[in-house]
């Protein structure tokens, strides 16, 4: 029963998070296959043909590959859309938690502009962190 | 070589990022800034929630791997 509660509750969850990208990914892998299917039944046509136009046919590989490069492009524009979507609704929900500013990520360029005012700019440098236990070590005198 | 390792600094300067954006989270819903502390303090704070990120990674990692070999949490 917990599992099931579970397993509904994990699916939902991933539903609502992921329901534009697994609806767009099914529709590209639909388009896909129709556009295997529809180029084979062209050469198909060609080869039942008398004569097979060898120029048609380089053409229409040509296009058939243009539209799966073309799919393949939408798909990365649209992760990143997803991408840039969600991080602007988590800067808007601290925005509106905890004050303008606060949520904003501070990019590699704006590390230089903010130099000095950042508390966090040494942190970022550095390659290891010490922890709380590091820094009683190190303090301890002999 | 540098291929990897440049992946690897990206990996780490994204898990860096995100402890400090959970470090200020953090001192924020405790009614503090970040200014309120020491260089100190504010890195203990920040290794605190970057060991956790990476705790969760590796705990995540481990279920997948799990989810692979079919030890299934369903059944």
């Amino acid at each position: 029963m917990i599992f099931q509660t579970l397993r509904w509750t994990l699916l939902i969850a991933f539903w609502r998070k992921y329901k534009s990208n697994v609806i767009y990914s099914i529709i590209v892998i639909i388009t896909l296959v129709a556009l295997q299917y529809l180029h084979a039944d062209y050469l198909q046509y060609q080869q039942m043909t008398a004569e097979p136009n060898e120029q048609h046919i380089a053409i229409s590989f040509a296009v058939k590959w243009l539209l799966i490069l073309g799919l393949i492009g939408s798909v990365i524009w649209m992760w990143r859309q997803a991408d840039g979507e969600t991080a602007d609704k988590g800067r808007k929900f601290v925005d509106k938690s905890f004050g303008k500013g606060v949520g904003k990520k501070t990019s590699v360029k704006s590390q230089t502009v903010d130099k000095g005012q950042d508390p966090f700019e040494k942190i970022r440098a550095k390659k290891k962190l010490r922890s709380k236990a590091d820094f009683i070590v190190e303090n301890k005198d002999d | 070589m540098s291929v990897f390792s440049s992946i690897k600094g990206k990996y780490h300067e994204r898990i860096r990022e995100k402890a400090i954006g959970r470090a200020q989270t953090r001192i924020i819903i405790a009614g503090k800034s970040p200014e309120d502390f020491s260089e100190e303090e504010l890195e203990i704070i920040v290794k605190e929630e970057e060991d956790k990120i990476l705790g969760d990674a590796k705990e995540k990692g481990l279920l997948a791997l799990a989810a692979l070999l079919g030890l299934s949490l369903w059944s």
